[in-house]
């Protein structure tokens, strides 16, 4: 029987690897046109792009090249040097994204299209290693195997059916727990593990504590540094995509035969992962604290309330978790309460995941909460249900030495959180929170004063966001997907598809009118040697902050704002709407409709660039056309302009258009001529 | 130095775990205001009272406000008494708030603080030299003339150049060098030009910028072929920079007619002269206010030259020139220019074009600003 167990997963394995071999494969075919190796042989302006994939038009893209023209400029001038300094903790796309700009565009279709069907966790974090560096194939042997991990345990108290996923899971935990202990945290000494989970919550909680330093430095700890450095990355995303691929199969079996669970009382099992909680059929209340430390919780439906940590790993100070915890939750309206604590998928120095098939859901928790992972990894996996999530700092997405994923399927929810949220990355970090469907509205901010830039504004770092610790070491990659619905994106400092110090910050919208409303740094920027992306494809949007924002980059930085259609409403005090500040380049892109942009300081939006260090900066503004209003008189339909150094707009006349009709009048094609341009030029 | 500030944090982390509850409570009593710190009037400041002083304005919390712009002042006023001290403790910094709290400090004293940063020009870290040769550029001699013709070297700069020409023939590292280069041509000694110039050519463009950068600081005649040539850089932002340097009022009026010629034909090609006709509007634009017969021949000249530009250009897709070339005429305030760009605009398909002439135009009908009494 061990034997015959032991083969199975052997071949088991055997099949995943040549799987994942192949979906590698095609991985690296897809990302071909934004491998490094294109870099060498690429020439400016880069092709149009299959507009089925998503991309720029052929229109666009002739009209940036048209534009950076009437600057004496070229596309390899966005490129311009903006690396001044160096640190270990660098990644390849975030410094692609500052060296060849397009890039950044590039890569946030890439992602759009990727995330445009439903996709397992499992797949989402292989496509993350990618962004992180981190060859999660060829240097991650990891061990020990599935052989070691020791004979699957067996559940006589459960149903056939349960008993045998029940082991998967436990075995897949074990598997899990023994490689964070062998292989993820192997490089960390005992003074890492005593020094790190006091600093971390100094770090990123800032006052909250008592004991921590009343500021500090910007000059970071030399024993934090290294030990950043040192956190095998590579081993615990491997580790957390294939325990997730587990758990989904798990997840699956489970609600296959849910009628199997007859429970009517919570009790708990001793598995070789640790202590197993299973919940009954009916309304359980848990009080975590009352119960064994988990390694694994499942409830098989019910309105459940769980008061405490639920799918918590890792240790901070004073905390006695294992290294890897899930928690699978079948069924009903769920609350999720935990003040003040982490929960609900908090992997720091471990790996955390809970997933909650159906039912509107109530998730409330304090800092490194939903889907964090700081030094490990988070998962937060909501698949149905009108759903409110709560938290503090660094939640809801959020990757800082690790990773965070929240997936949200369906349902209007709500996200509300403190700082550092809702896909959102620190340095080597990677987070994302991916919502498929509703009317959703974000939060971010309100809690942690801002240097007084405005009176009693706060930051909030959040929403596809991402930032490196100046100078010492990059920033990694956070992203806010939405796919539909129309959204509401409510944040403070710093947000909406932003980032700070070598970072990438992305904010993707598909469809719907959304509404982003943000006090500064924000909506499409990248500040301070960084990149960010505000990418919304559909819907009649208004986008409204006080300024530095809608496509800009401050201070050797890249920003993009790309809005593909409809109506939509741009306010910006200043440093806004296409605009380079402090030798940064930022550019907006309108695709069309009726739209309007206000700027209070007329000349430092649509369009701006300034002088510093006896050179400028580059702003970009195009509008592809429709009848639209400008606060500057400068600039109209069927307007070229050029005001400020090194700054340009256009703006698309609809008698630019040549519109093939067919007999009943239908729009077959239409091309796009500029006045004054020979043809072919 | 940096190993020093590194290790002084850590013992200080540390020794805030072990006394937190003292510290906390105590800390509104550690900051102490200048007055606390210097004592009586006359009496040499002690070391540690001079870091206490820089760490009171460059910690940019709350509880340092109330002393911050004081204590910065009473560093400011100390003057050479506080640089070697400052330096010494807080130059190899890579906190942005020391340095940029020092860098204002150091540039306040300014010229005194020279002979101190000499002896970190070939410092063992790279940071230290990079930071050395940037204040060494913003606190020379030349800097603080208020004539901008005044040409180097001067006496008191003479240290200093050497000893920065030196190292930036030791420098390995571009980023050092950039910041070498950029801080040398400050100096304003026409000795250095070709240094400077051989530079130019540099594959890093960080240097070239900045070459571009220090060549443009030296108000002499020599540096103009050299800046104009950097005109055909692969570079926006060398490009930039060489423009902006050559519309100076200075270096302007040095360069004129060699930006007149490049304007109507460069050798180097388009781009090149496209930055030649940037370069004319931009120095039109700072002499603006200008009345004298010098001036005004100056406005008709570029007037005559750009309707050259716009001649050649009319029959053919040159638009860019074109456009460029009307937006001088808007700066040149000729009594002929208005009627001019009425006929022009007539003609005129290109919508970039047509949005420079009604821009020259508006310019045209607001007028010259007023003179300015020097």
């Amino acid at each position: 029987m061990r034997m015959e167990i032991g083969d199975a997963m052997k071949t088991k394995r055997e099949n995943m690897r040549a799987a994942n071999i192949l979906i590698l494969v095609t991985f690296l075919m897809l990302l071909l046109p934004i491998s490094p190796r294109a870099q060498e042989t690429s020439v400016w302006p880069p092709p149009a792009r299959d507009m089925g994939q998503g991309s720029l038009t052929d229109e666009e893209i002739m009209l940036i090249d048209y534009a950076l023209e009437s600057i004496n400029m070229t596309w390899s001038d966005m490129g311009f040097r903006k690396d001044y300094i160096d640190d270990p903790f660098r990644l390849e796309i975030a410094q692609r994204a500052l060296d060849e700009p397009y890039f950044l565009v590039l890569w946030t279709y890439e992602w759009d299209e990727f995330l445009m069907d439903p996709k397992p966790a499992h797949e989402i974090l292989m496509r993350a290693a990618i962004d992180l560096d981190s060859d999660i194939y060829n240097t991650v042997p990891l061990t020990p195997s599935g052989a070691e991990a020791g004979r699957p345990s067996e559940f006589p108290l459960l149903p056939d059916a349960w008993n045998a996923a029940v082991a998967d899971l436990d075995q897949a935990v074990t598997l899990a727990q023994l490689r964070m202990e062998s292989t993820v945290l192997a490089s960390l000494t005992s003074d890492d593990l005593a020094y790190l989970p006091w600093y971390l919550t100094c770090h990123f909680l800032d006052e909250e504590t008592e004991d921590c330093p009343d500021s500090e430095s910007y000059d970071q700890p030399d024993e934090f540094l290294d030990a950043i450095g040192r956190f095998d990355i590579d081993a615990c995303v491997a580790t957390t995509r294939e325990l997730s691929e587990t758990v989904d199969a798990v997840v699956l079996e489970l609600m296959g035969n849910i009628g199997d669970a007859t429970f009517q009382q919570p009790f708990a099992l001793q598995g070789n992962s640790g202590t197993i909680l299973i919940g009954s059929v009916g309304d359980d209340v848990w009080y975590m604290d009352e119960w064994p430390v988990a390694s694994i919780v499942i409830d098989p439906g019910g309105n459940d309330v769980y008061y405490g940590q639920v799918a918590v790993a890792g240790n901070l100070k004073d905390e006695e978790n294992e290294l890897v915890s899930i928690a699978i939750d079948l069924g009903g309206n769920d609350c999720y309460f935990s003040e003040g604590e982490r929960s609900c998928g908090s992997g720091v120095l471990g790996i955390a995941g809970l997933i909650d098939v159906s039912g509107d859901d109530v998730y409330r928790s304090g800092p490194f909460s939903q889907a964090c992972g700081l030094f490990g990894c988070g998962l937060l996996i909501d698949q149905d249900g009108r759903d409110i999530y709560e938290a503090g700092s660094l939640v809801q997405g959020a990757g800082a030495i690790g990773v965070g994923l929240l997936i949200d399927t369906s349902g209007n929810d709500q996200y509300k959180a403190a700082v550092y949220a809702q896909g959102m990355a620190y340095t080597r970090g990677w987070g994302m929170l991916t919502d498929r469907d509703g009317c959703d509205t974000y939060y971010a901010g309100w809690v942690y004063d801002d240097f007084p830039r405005y009176p009693k504004s706060t930051v909030s770092l959040s929403q596809g966001f991402s930032i490196g610790m100046r100078p010492d070491a990059s920033g990694g990659v956070g992203i806010l997907h939405d796919r539909n619905g129309n959204d509401f994106y409510n944040a403070e400092v710093y947000g909406q598809g932003v980032s700070y110090w070598y970072s990438i910050g992305a904010l993707i919208d598909d469809q719907g009118n959304d509404w982003y409303q943000c006090q500064q740094y924000s909506q499409g920027s990248g500040i301070h040697l960084s990149s960010g992306i505000l990418l919304d494809r559909d819907g009649y949007d208004r986008y409204s902050s006080q300024a530095c924002t809608q496509g800009f980059g401050h201070d050797l930085a890249v920003g993009w704002l790309i809005d593909e259609g409809g109506d939509d409403y741009y306010t910006g005090g200043g440093l806004a709407q296409g605009s380079g500040n402090a030798n940064g380049v930022g550019v907006l892109i309108d695709r069309g409709g009726h739209d309007g942009y206000f700027g209070r300081d007329k000349n430092a939006v649509t369009g701006h660039g300034n002088l510093a260090r006896d050179y400028g900066s580059i702003g970009v503004f195009i509008d592809m056309g429709g009848p639209d209003t400008y606060s500057e008189e400068l600039c109209g339909d069927g307007q070229w302009w050029s005001k400020t150094s090194w700054g340009v707009g256009i703006d698309v006349g609809d008698d630019w258009w040549d519109i093939e009709l067919d007999e009943e009048g239908e729009e077959l094609s239409r091309t796009l001529i500029v006045p004054g341009m020979s043809s072919g030029e | 130095m940096k190993f020093q500030s590194r290790f002084l944090f850590t013992l200080s982390l540390a020794g805030l775990l072990l006394l937190s509850p003292v510290i906390t409570s105590a800390q509104d009593e550690i900051i102490r205001s200048p007055e606390e710190l210097l004592g009586t009037e006359g009496e040499a400041p002690t070391v540690d009272a001079i870091d206490e002083l820089f760490i009171n304005c460059s910690e940019w919390d709350e509880d340092h406000q109330p002393v911050r712009d004081s204590s910065k002042q009473a560093l400011i006023d100390l003057g050479e008494l506080a640089v070697p001290t400052l330096l010494d403790h807080w130059l190899s910094s890579i906190d942005v708030r020391r340095r940029v709290t020092l860098d204002e400090i150091i540039e306040a004293i300014g010229y005194p603080s020279a002979q101190y940063l000499i002896l970190y020009m070939q410092d063992e870290d790279w940071y230290t030299r990079r930071h050395t040769a940037y204040l060494s550029g913003t606190v020379c001699y030349a800097e603080s003339l208020e004539d901008p013709l005044a040409v180097g070297p001067f006496e008191e700069d003479q240290p200093a150049i050497d000893a920065l020409s030196s190292a930036i023939d030791a420098e390995q590292d571009w980023h050092v060098l950039a910041t070498q280069v950029g801080a040398l041509g400050r100096f304003r000694d026409p000795a250095q030009i070709d240094k400077l110039a051989f530079h130019l050519t540099h594959e890093e463009q960080a240097i070239r910028l900045n070459s571009v950068v220090g060549l443009g600081k030296i108000p002499d005649q020599e540096t103009v072929p050299h800046l104009i040539h950097a005109f055909a850089d692969p570079l926006t932002t060398v490009r930039q920079a060489a423009i902006l340097a050559l519309s100076t009022k200075t270096m302007g009026n040095l360069s004129f007619e060699a930006i007149v010629g490049t304007s109507i034909l460069s050798p180097s090609g388009e781009t090149a002269r496209i930055c030649a006709l940037e370069t004319l509007r931009r120095y039109l634009g700072n002499i603006a206010t200008e009345q004298d017969e010098h001036a005004e021949a100056q406005r008709q000249r570029a007037f005559d030259t750009v309707l050259t530009v716009i001649h050649n250009t009319l029959e053919n897709d040159q638009w860019l020139a074109r456009a460029y070339a009307v937006e001088v005429i808007g700066y040149t305030y000729d009594a002929d220019a208005v009627g001019f760009l009425e006929n022009l605009v007539n003609n005129e398909e290109h919508p970039f074009v047509i949005g420079k002439i009604n821009e020259a135009l508006d310019r045209l009908d607001e007028g010259r600003p007023e003179p300015v009494e020097d």
